[in-house]
Order: C-alpha cells, then sequence, then structure tokens
C-alpha cells in the first residue's frame, strides 16, 4: 500500500465514522433539540469531514461539507430552530455526503455535477443570503503532498525511576546511575519528585524518598539504556518508555494539551506548593459569574456536566486495522498453540533432567498462548451499537414517512458480536424493522382508538446466552393475526380447512416462500423479499429467528446468533471414541448413566429419571449420523443440558474437564451443519466440534415430531 | 568518629562555607551543623562554593531541612561549585535546593 492509498484509507473510515457521530447527533437532537453537546458534536464532525476531503482533494464533498458547516453555525448560535423538517434534511446532507464517499471509493467522481450544485443551493436556501460565504472559512487547498517527516536518527525515552527506600544501604546512589545515564545522550527534562518526603519529624535521612522522571534523547538502543540499570533494575522500580513518537521534532506534543501550571511544574520551574498556592488565589470562572450575578449556580453545574460527557467521549480514541491482519494473528496463535502442545508431549515422553521445570514452563506458555488467543478474538468483536443506531434512524425515516409516531429504545448496545455475524444479519434486520413499521404499527387515530399511546414502540434489544447472542426487535402494535396466516395457509393449498395447528406451527408459514398478509404492496416492505428471504439468511448463518405475537399488544422477532470465532466455555465429552464440546453455560448436570433407568417409547424416544421427571435423551451419534457400530465407546455418563426452551439428556462415554475455548464456525471453510456450533483446536492440537444445543434440539424435537428424516440441516446448507 | 571529608568555615557576612564532599558517610555531621546553626534566630547562609561533591544522601538532607525551614525563609543557599552545579542539574534538584 502507497502512502498515498494509506492516506486515503484513513480518510474513508475517519468519514464513515464522523457521518455516523453526525447522524447520531441529529437523531437525539431531535429528541432533545435543546442539547447543545449534540449540536457540538455535529458541527465537529462536519467540519473534521470538510477538512479531511479537503486534505485529500475531494474539493466536491469538501465545498459541500463546508456550506452545510455554515448552516450549523447557524444553528449553533441560535439564528436557526431545530425542526422536523431541518433534521431530515441534514440527515439527507448526511446520505448525500456518504452517497459521494461511496462514489470516490469506487474511483468515480464525487457526484454528477448538476446534482451536486442542486443540492448546494438546497442548503443555501436554509442558511439565506447573510449564511453565504464566509470568507475566513475558505476550505484549506488540498494538500496532497504532506512534506515527509525528517528523517530521525535519535530516539527519545521517558525513564521513570523508582528505588527503593533502602537503596542506600546497599551502596547505591541514584546520581551515579543518573551519571551513567547522562552519558548515553541528553537529558531532556529531569523531574525529581519530593512527594514522598515525609515531614521533617518523620524523616531518616538514610532513606531515599526521591524519585524521578527523565527524558533523554539518544542515538543508543534501548539495550544501552536498560545496561545502566544492571544492578539496580531488579528491585527497584525502573520503567523506560519509547516516547519517539509523541516527541516528535524534540518538542512533546503532548504538551499542547496540558496546563501550564502541569508543565512548568515538570520542568521544575515551580514546585508543587508554588503552583499550589497560585492556584487557591485563582477564581474559577463560574465562580466570577456567579459572583457577578451573570448565572446561576445550576447552569454551571448542568454545563460542566455536559463537558465531562463530552471529554469521556472524546477519549475514546480507536484504530482501524484490516480484519485481515486480525485473521493473521488469529491463526498464528492458534499454530503457536498447536506446536506447544507437542513439544510438552514430547517433554512428557522423553524423561530428561529438569523435565518437571520445562513441563512446569510449558504449561506456562500454554497459558499465555491460551491468553493471547483469546485477546486476538475479542478483537474481532463489536458491539452492536452501530448497527442498532442505524435502525433506529431507519425507524425514525420510515415512521415519519408513514405518519406513525414511534419511540424508538435501543438496549444491550454493548453486546458483542462477530464482526462477520454483523454484516450479515444487518439485511434480515432491515426487514424485519421494515416488517414492524409497515404491518406492526398502527396510525395514532387507530392506536388511539384501541386507548393505546398515540406514539407507538419499537425495540432493539441484545444479549448472550447459552453461547449465542439474541438480537430481538419488539413492536407494541397490532399483533400478528394467525386466523390471516390460517386463511392464507389453506388458500395456498397448504393445509386442510379443519387441520388443527398451533400457533407457533402456523407463524412457521410466515417463512414459507410465497407468502405475504397484507395485499397492498407499499413502499417500504413490498419489495418481493418475504420473511422466507430473512430466514434464509439466518440460516446460511447458522441463526435462527423466532416470533412471539399477541394481538393488539405487539409482535416481538427473537434473532439467535452464533459466535463466529468466539469465546465459549465448555464442557468436554467424548463419544464413540470422539471428542464434543457442550457449552457449559446450558449444562444443569453430569451423572452416571443406568441402563436400567431408561424407558423406551418406539424405537427413538428414550426418557430418563432426572429430578423427579423424565426427561429426553438426546442420541447425538443418531442426529448427527455419526454412528460407528464398529468403534468402541459404552454409554456410561449423562449431560443434562437446558436450551431455555427444553431440557434433556445427552448420553456420552466420558465426560472430561471443563475448557475455555475458541470456536469457529464450519461455514467459513465447510458449509453450515445443523446441530455443530463450530469446531475448535484443543490444547494438545487435535480438533474438536462444538455442539450447537438449539440446533440438536430443534433436529431432535421438531423433526421427530413431523417424522421427517434427521438431515433436513445438511440438505439446507446445500 | 572517623575524620570527617568537609569542614565549615564562616566569612565575615556570617555565611558558612562548606569545604570538601558531602556525601552518606557525613550525614550526622551535617544534621549536626544544620540543627546547630539553625538555633539561633536569624536567618543563615550556606555556599557550597567549595564543596567538590555532594552525593543524593546528603542533598536529600539539605532539601529536606530547606523545606522545613521554607515559610520562614531562615536557610539559604547560595553560591555552588561547578561540581555542584553539574550535579545539580544532572538530578533536576537546582531549583529546589538554590
Amino acid at each position: 500500500m502507497t502512502e498515498d492509498d494509506e492516506t486515503l484509507q484513513i480518510f474513508f473510515s475517519e468519514t464513515e465514522e464522523l457521518l455516523k457521530l453526525a447522524e447520531e447527533s441529529l437523531l437525539s437532537l431531535e429528541s432533545t433539540p435543546e442539547s447543545t453537546s449534540d449540536i457540538e458534536q455535529l458541527f465537529r464532525s462536519v467540519h473534521t469531514l470538510k477538512s479531511g476531503a479537503g486534505m485529500v482533494g475531494y474539493m466536491g464533498i469538501s465545498d459541500y461539507a463546508h456550506l452545510l458547516e455554515n448552516l450549523l453555525e447557524r444553528l449553533r448560535s441560535d439564528k436557526l430552530a431545530v425542526t422536523n423538517n431541518l433534521i431530515t434534511f441534514l440527515l439527507n446532507s448526511i446520505d448525500f455526503i456518504r452517497s459521494m464517499i461511496d462514489r470516490v471509493s469506487q474511483g468515480e467522481a464525487e457526484a454528477d455535477s448538476k446534482v451536486l450544485d442542486e443540492r448546494k443551493n438546497q442548503v443555501k436556501r436554509y442558511l439565506g443570503i447573510d449564511g453565504i460565504g464566509s470568507p475566513e472559512e475558505e476550505p484549506e487547498p488540498p494538500v496532497k503532498d504532506a512534506p515527509k517527516e525528517a528523517a530521525q536518527e535519535f530516539s527519545f525515552y521517558k525513564i521513570d525511576l523508582k528505588f527503593r527506600r533502602d537503596l542506600f544501604y546497599s551502596g547505591q546512589d541514584p546520581l551515579l546511575i543518573l551519571l551513567g545515564l547522562s552519558e548515553l545522550g541528553e537529558f531532556v527534562q529531569v523531574v525529581p519528585d519530593f512527594s514522598e518526603l515525609p515531614d521533617f519529624e518523620n524523616f531518616s535521612m538514610y532513606d531515599l524518598y526521591i524519585s524521578w522522571q527523565i527524558i533523554i534523547k539518544t542515538e543508543r538502543p534501548y539495550q544501552d539504556l536498560e545496561d545502566v540499570f544492571l544492578f539496580v533494575k531488579d528491585d527497584n522500580d525502573i520503567r523506560i518508555e519509547d516516547i519517539t513518537n509523541r516527541y516528535r521534532g524534540g518538542v512533546d506534543i503532548e504538551l499542547a494539551k496540558k496546563k501550564l501550571g502541569e508543565v512548568l511544574l515538570e520542568n521544575g520551574a515551580i514546585t508543587e506548593e508554588v503552583l499550589d498556592d497560585a492556584l487557591k488565589k485563582q477564581k474559577k470562572l463560574g465562580e466570577i459569574l456567579v459572583e457577578d450575578g451573570k448565572i446561576q449556580p445550576e447552569d454551571i453545574e448542568k454545563a460542566v456536566a455536559t463537558q465531562e460527557e463530552s471529554r469521556a467521549v472524546y477519549r475514546k480514541t480507536t484504530i482501524r486495522v484490516d480484519v485481515e491482519k486480525i485473521d493473521n494473528l488469529v491463526n498464528l496463535g492458534e499454530e503457536m498453540g498447536i506446536g506447544l502442545a507437542k513439544v510438552q508431549t514430547l517433554f512428557e515422553k522423553y524423561t530428561s533432567p529438569g523435565q518437571m521445570e520445562m513441563t512446569e514452563e510449558m504449561e506456562n506458555l500454554l497459558k499465555v498462548n491460551q491468553e493471547f488467543q483469546e485477546r486476538v478474538a475479542r478483537v474481532r468483536m463489536f458491539p452492536l451499537e452501530g448497527t442498532f443506531r442505524r435502525f433506529q434512524r431507519m425507524a425514525r425515516d420510515l415512521a415519519l414517512k408513514q405518519n406513525r409516531q414511534i419511540n424508538v429504545i435501543l438496549t444491550g448496545l454493548d453486546t458483542e458480536l462477530d464482526k462477520e455475524v454483523i454484516e450479515h444479519v444487518t439485511d434480515p434486520l432491515k426487514h424485519l424493522v421494515r416488517n414492524c413499521i409497515d404491518h406492526g404499527l398502527e396510525t395514532p387515530e387507530e392506536r388511539e382508538a384501541k386507548g393505546k399511546s398515540p406514539t407507538g414502540i419499537i425495540e432493539f434489544k441484545a444479549y448472550q446466552r447459552a453461547g449465542r447472542v439474541f438480537v430481538e426487535i419488539r413492536d407494541d402494535g397490532r399483533g400478528i393475526d394467525s386466523a390471516a396466516i390460517r386463511r392464507k395457509a389453506i388458500e395456498r393449498g397448504w393445509i386442510e380447512p379443519d387441520q388443527v395447528l398451533s400457533e407457533d406451527d402456523l407463524l412457521d408459514f410466515l417463512f414459507k416462500p410465497g407468502f405475504s398478509t397484507t395485499s397492498e404492496v407499499t413502499e417500504l416492505s413490498g419489495r418481493g423479499v418475504g420473511m422466507d428471504v430473512v430466514k434464509t439468511q439466518l440460516d446460511q448463518l447458522g441463526g435462527t429467528i423466532d416470533i412471539h405475537t399477541e394481538k393488539d399488544k405487539g409482535t416481538t422477532f427473537i434473532l439467535c446468533l452464533p459466535l463466529i470465532s468466539a469465546l465459549m466455555e465448555v464442557l468436554r465429552v467424548m463419544v464413540q471414541g470422539a471428542s464434543y464440546l457442550v457449552p457449559l453455560q446450558s449444562v444443569v448436570s453430569t451423572g452416571k448413566f443406568d441402563n436400567e433407568l431408561v424407558k423406551s417409547f418406539g424405537a427413538r424416544e428414550r426418557v430418563y429419571p432426572f429430578r423427579g421427571d423424565y426427561l429426553p435423551l438426546v442420541d447425538i451419534t443418531k442426529i448427527l449420523d455419526i454412528d460407528m457400530p464398529s468403534a468402541n465407546g459404552d454409554t456410561s455418563a449423562l449431560v443434562f443440558v437446558n436450551t431455555d426452551r427444553k431440557t434433556f439428556g445427552i448420553p456420552v462415554d466420558e465426560v472430561l474437564d471443563p475448557q475455555q475455548v475458541i470456536v469457529k464456525t464450519l461455514e467459513t471453510n465447510y458449509r453450515s451443519v445443523k446441530g455443530i456450533a463450530g469446531a475448535t483446536i484443543l490444547g494438545d492440537g487435535s480438533v474438536s466440534l462444538v455442539l450447537d444445543l438449539l440446533g440438536l434440539e430443534e433436529i431432535f424435537f421438531k423433526d421427530s415430531f413431523k417424522g421427517d428424516a434427521t438431515h433436513e440441516g445438511e440438505e439446507k446448507a446445500e | 568518629m572517623s575524620a570527617k571529608s568537609f569542614n565549615v568555615s564562616q566569612d565575615d557576612h556570617g555565611t558558612y562555607h562548606l569545604h570538601g564532599e558531602l556525601s552518606i558517610h557525613e550525614l550526622d555531621d551535617l544534621r549536626g551543623f544544620l540543627e546547630e546553626s539553625l538555633k539561633g534566630e536569624q536567618e543563615i547562609a550556606i555556599s557550597l562554593a567549595k564543596v567538590r561533591f555532594i552525593d543524593t544522601a546528603a542533598l536529600q538532607l539539605l532539601i529536606a531541612f530547606k523545606k522545613r525551614f521554607q515559610s520562614e525563609a531562615k536557610l539559604r543557599i547560595s553560591d555552588v561549585s561547578s561540581e555542584v552545579e553539574k550535579i545539580l542539574s544532572l538530578c533536576g534538584l537546582k531549583t529546589t535546593l538554590v
């Protein structure tokens, strides 16, 4: 990747972030129009975007953003009121910028010049005459070729020296260490710290109380610095940090963020007491304003709270990394794990002196490796917040268009999901949101007639359970009319008029291709995409969908999603000589298997007594079609699991230790297999399959009920 | 007690001049001298112009005394030798002590 490419990459990812921020603040502004922090965030986002676009030479985007910025300036200075119309207009403008970004990212022109001019004129209409053109705010000229950093020969290190209090007793003196250090380069800054120095009465002159922080500019390698501390390194707190990057050009760029007092203090120009004294004399701005009667104390508290909030947001910095890089790390970590496991087996095989220590070290290494793998896997996980915010926006727009009033509630925003899963679940979710607004929510008049609040509710909710992530979309609308579904199903010839079906079975018809309950095709959901597509997309992902609905109370869609390459606590069991992993979260109990206690009904149904109940036994060898009569293995134990819907027992040959593994789904490299959540490589290098209990349950209970063959999952995946 | 490696003299203005090396081995003597000279009411001035070496322990002791009498501005340390100057800048202690 060339440097230019990289700059563009950064621009694109930053812009996406900025557009999201802008959108977020617009939506929040709509509900709390007086919120100055939202206006500020909005303004900052657009401003940064404008400069960024100018920097990489996209002048059309930059110009347009500049106009928007002027418009926002009017909003900021209270010359313009926040109205629904304005918010809609601004949201559209953000979309327009996004479309321009999309185009340039594909190498096309930013926008048709006519379209761009028209868009600009729209903004100008809002601006009025006085808003047009503010010459001092011209967009920065494109700076495509930023001057390259002068080659840097020096490094800067920050060294924190905190010695043991009894250092003098060992014949050491910090002075000699500082002297040794000073021979390696130039001290840019030496700051002694007396904070440990006690009162004169408690001062013991043979103890050392002073510690130091030094910044040194040197051409010498890190190792040379470390060598200076050879004799004191072990029992003293010495930290060396390479700060070359923030010390560009020999000036600490962090200073820009610091307060004058801090800088003076660090330079040793003033002492802490002097600073404290001076600060005590200084009055806070708020106090002055209150004293002068210009403002009420509450107003200050409010402003300070907002400020704190925005600072907290500001501090959250992130970097963007190509997913491929992370995947490489994941794979390397795995390979390292396998290698280590192999070495460990070798150690155990060949007796040699020092074997004990080596084995111990190996175990440590394996643990470190495990931790490493877990941490890397977590990098791939993203909170659902961003996705939810997009849907919040979408729901709002759709509802407005249909003259529906809604209140969007988001919960579980920090629930994390693998990025890939998030991407694949976006489309199904989009469809469901449309469904809620188009079919679920009534008009305000209808709602009032029913005695409901005119404003409907759509809630997005995410949470993790049983090793899976659940996403719910709930509305408080009219609910799904099961009688209507029944009529349609009879019409289509799927069922007989007198056939008795449960509510759930009726709802299942919604996912059948060719089903649609409303005859009128709307702009929103009538795009020829039915719920069957949602179901197919979720199947491909290894997820499921459930519907709960009640007349005039509302509908809830519950999506159950897998965690790709996710971390899971599992219980390892052996079945017919192969090892399987059961998600530990769902394990209720394990116990000995006694063949005498089994009761059977027919060829397949077997039940087993458990806590005063008879639970079905789910034989995974039969369900997964891995029954190998030749394999030796006797059922000697049972694992009882609870999937939230059903509790059942799984006969196994042996129950081994619980452990934590990173699960990889099979479809990445193979295909989705119902009943198997994924696979993992165990510490000893062997591969083990992770059972998908919900999938197993579905195959066992549903399919055996309907009398289908047991391989439905496989057929679907093809 | 072993021979002192530092001596004290007083000039016509009453300023104490320390001579020689101030190190951890002289802490007792140094402390004794400081306590004795600070007993009176008047401000005292100490010159380090003739000190050839001072170690961290001795510096720390001087700083402790200086901080103790800071509010009364009773102890003034001035005139450091080039050797001491170098040590003070190395440790970043110049502003604290002088």
